[in-house]
């Protein structure tokens, strides 16, 4: 009897002491020092993998809220964004707007100005005129776009450096930094991990990827780009490329389009729009990709170069620093600058990498 | 005393030594749960067979809950809501409402069907083999 | 005892605990932050001539100033964690069931909690559990012969202390 009562003692003991444990490995969880994180931002998902401590796990929720601040700020739907108010002043008065958007306005102008204007913001009348975000897209005719082409001119934005105000000239014009914004949101998020000692990390906003360092396996991140005709073929990606605190953004005509006239005729009206034009950008190319160690040129560019076509696309880009592009054209040929030559390790065998 | 008996092996020894083999055991089974299913997915949501919209979410760590109204066609609408507890159509218009009491869905292969509506939603696992990336730019 | 007697016994117990503390620190890591715990044989020194108190208290001691001397300010966490768990778990088998465990299986105990407590703290830090279930076996392993060792070493040390230096236990 007594032994039983022993043995029964212990045996609580033990128990108890078991069950203490499992409650206290429930409080933390996670792979070794991986912290994942996917959530909704910019009318997309984004996904974060940032490696660290509990410090770098901090740095990753701040960097998240910091893109659904600017996601406020930047929004062409969010009815307190400053660009929806700078919208509905336009023709009337100059808007205040915040220092972040203020810089990323002043940075799409330059490009403007850089790309002889094949990037320009103010191609939201255009944009709206398709209706390519809505649920009834549409052909519009060419009445309509010629109506709408004098409003789309990047040099009839006047910004007030010194109050931080913007203005669109007039009525009817309207700014949408949709090319641009992620791309700024990016390198805010990375600026935050960095500042925290972060020093491995992937992030993927809505398609564009962006490195910190390498993979922690000491190898760089491999990074497939995006088959443009992956319906058909299959295939995930058609190249590969290893990058270490580097961008890769890709825009192309498989993002958006009308799907049903592709159904019905193969012809392809994406959202890719010319801002000279007021059509759907058509110099030759499926899609474009920049790898770059800043998002915002990036992102801005790679809708520069499929705007502008290889040729042009490249002796602009060429003359850039750090920044390294890829053109794919509607005949399946895939070219890049220098820089990539050799480097793109190709994954499908329904492209052609020229030399 | 103690101190003479206290070198012999004790029954309350043995107890230690069956409560370390159990934390043993217990760190390989927590290593093999996190292990398992590492990677990327997609929840795909199709209407009418055709695939209307695709993301793609990192099942490994935590994911913020966000809701998608999905549109069906003449009024109709399914509500998906994608959390780390998984996929599920939280409401619907449709006459039967299976959709909604359907339940979650957390692996590859699963799906929810409204057949009123002509929606699915299912989710996908993504294989890859010697072309493996950590992630594509889309 | 008398109160000098006491005192300067403990004192002399942390500075063991210390010395062995640093001898620990040569031999090579296993796992983030974790020790083997050769200082807990100072800490069933104490528990077996004093009590709960004092024991917790040369624990404390140890933990905060060995690492200090060392020069690492995060080893205070990974030893104050191993050292308390172990420490009191000690305490409660050695005071409570004496009867049914030998000074081998206590200290083996003891070990085991030890490089918990460790295990547990590298995880809070990196923020992920899957430090503890990676590293848990090999340290399982090693507070096996750790804590018999500590037990032969406390039997003997005891004794000595008993038969020569005239201490009662």
């Amino acid at each position: 009897m007594r032994n039983i009562n022993r043995i029964s003692r212990i045996f609580t003991l033990f128990s108890i002491l078991i069950l203490i444990l499992s409650f206290m490995t429930g409080c933390i969880s996670d792979t070794e020092g991986q912290h994942d994180k996917s959530f909704f931002a910019m009318d997309t998902v984004m996904n974060f993998r940032v490696f660290g401590d509990r410090s770098a796990k901090k740095a990753m929720n701040k960097a998240v809220d910091k893109i659904k601040e600017i996601e406020k700020h930047m929004s062409s739907t969010y009815k307190d964004s400053d660009i929806v108010k700078i919208n509905k002043a336009a023709g009337i008065e100059p808007v205040k707007v915040h220092d972040d958007t203020f810089y990323v306005i002043k940075k799409a102008l330059e490009y403007g100005q850089l790309s002889d204007g094949a990037l320009d913001i103010t191609i939201r009348p255009i944009v709206e005129l398709w209706g390519i975000t809505s649920d009834n897209p549409k052909v519009p005719s060419k009445e309509e776009i010629d109506e709408r082409l004098p409003l789309v001119d990047y040099r009839k934005v006047v910004l007030d450096q010194d109050n931080k105000t913007v203005f669109l000239e007039e009525k009817g014009m309207g700014i949408d930094l949709g090319a641009i914004a992620k791309g700024y949101a990016a390198d805010e998020a990375v600026r935050i991990l960095r500042e925290a000692g972060v020093e491995n990390a992937l992030l993927n906003l809505g398609g564009n990827v962006i490195t910190i360092g390498g993979n922690p396996d000491g190898r760089p991140w491999r990074i497939g780009i995006q088959d443009p005709r992956s319906q058909e073929t299959g295939q995930p990606h058609f190249a590969i490329v290893g990058v270490a605190n580097a961008t890769v953004v890709s825009s192309g005509d498989y993002e958006r389009y009308i799907q049903e006239i592709y159904e019905k005729t193969g012809e392809r009206y994406h959202h890719i729009f010319d801002p000279k034009t007021g059509y759907p950008a058509d110099k030759g190319l499926m899609a474009s990709t920049i790898i770059s160690s800043s998002s915002i040129d990036a992102d801005a560019l790679s809708t520069i170069l499929f705007i502008m076509g290889y040729e042009e696309g490249f002796k602009l880009i060429e003359k850039l620093d750090n920044v390294e592009a890829i053109a794919v054209t509607l005949d399946k040929e895939v070219y890049t600058t220098e820089g990539l030559k050799g480097s793109l390790i190709q994954s499908n065998d329904h492209y052609r990498i020229m030399d | 005393m103690f101190m003479d008996k206290s070198m012999k092996p004790k029954i309350g020894d043995i107890f230690v030594y069956v409560f370390i083999v159990i934390l043993v055991g217990l760190s390989f089974l927590g290593l093999k749960t996190m292990s398992v299913d590492k990677g990327n997915i997609r929840v795909q949501i199709e209407l009418d067979g055709q695939v209307i919209d695709s993301l793609e979410v990192w099942q490994d760590g935590e994911i913020e809950a966000q809701e998608i109204r999905v549109d069906t066609g003449e009024g109709g609408y399914n509500i998906v809501k994608i959390s780390s507890e998984g996929v599920v159509v939280l409401d619907a218009n449709c006459p039967d409402r299976l959709c909604v009491s359907s339940p979650t869905i957390k692996v590859p292969g699963q799906s929810i069907v409204c057949i009123p509506h002509k929606f699915v939603v299912r989710i996908i696992g993504e294989s890859q083999g010697d072309n493996a990336v950590d992630d594509t730019a889309s | 005892m008398t109160k000098t007697r006491k005192l300067t016994l403990l004192a002399i117990i942390i500075s063991q605990a210390l010395v062995l503390h640093y001898i620990e620190g040569f031999i090579p890591v296993l796992a983030p932050g974790a020790k083997l715990g050769l200082a807990n044989i100072m800490t069933m020194v104490t528990l077996a001539l004093f009590g709960f108190k004092e024991a917790m208290i040369v624990v404390i001691i140890r933990s905060v100033l060995g690492p200090l001397l060392g020069g690492s300010i995060t080893g205070i966490l990974y030893s104050l964690s191993g050292g308390i768990l172990s420490g009191l778990v000690m305490s409660v088998l050695y005071l409570n069931f004496q009867g049914y465990f030998s000074l081998m299986g206590i200290s083996t105990a003891g070990a085991v909690f030890h490089n918990i407590g460790q295990l547990l703290t590298a995880s809070w830090i990196f923020g992920t559990i899957g430090i503890l279930y990676t590293y848990l076996p090999i340290l399982m392993l090693a507070a096996v012969i750790t804590g018999y060792f500590n037990g032969l070493v406390t039997r003997y040390l005891l004794n000595y202390l008993q038969n020569k230096m005239e201490i009662k236990v």
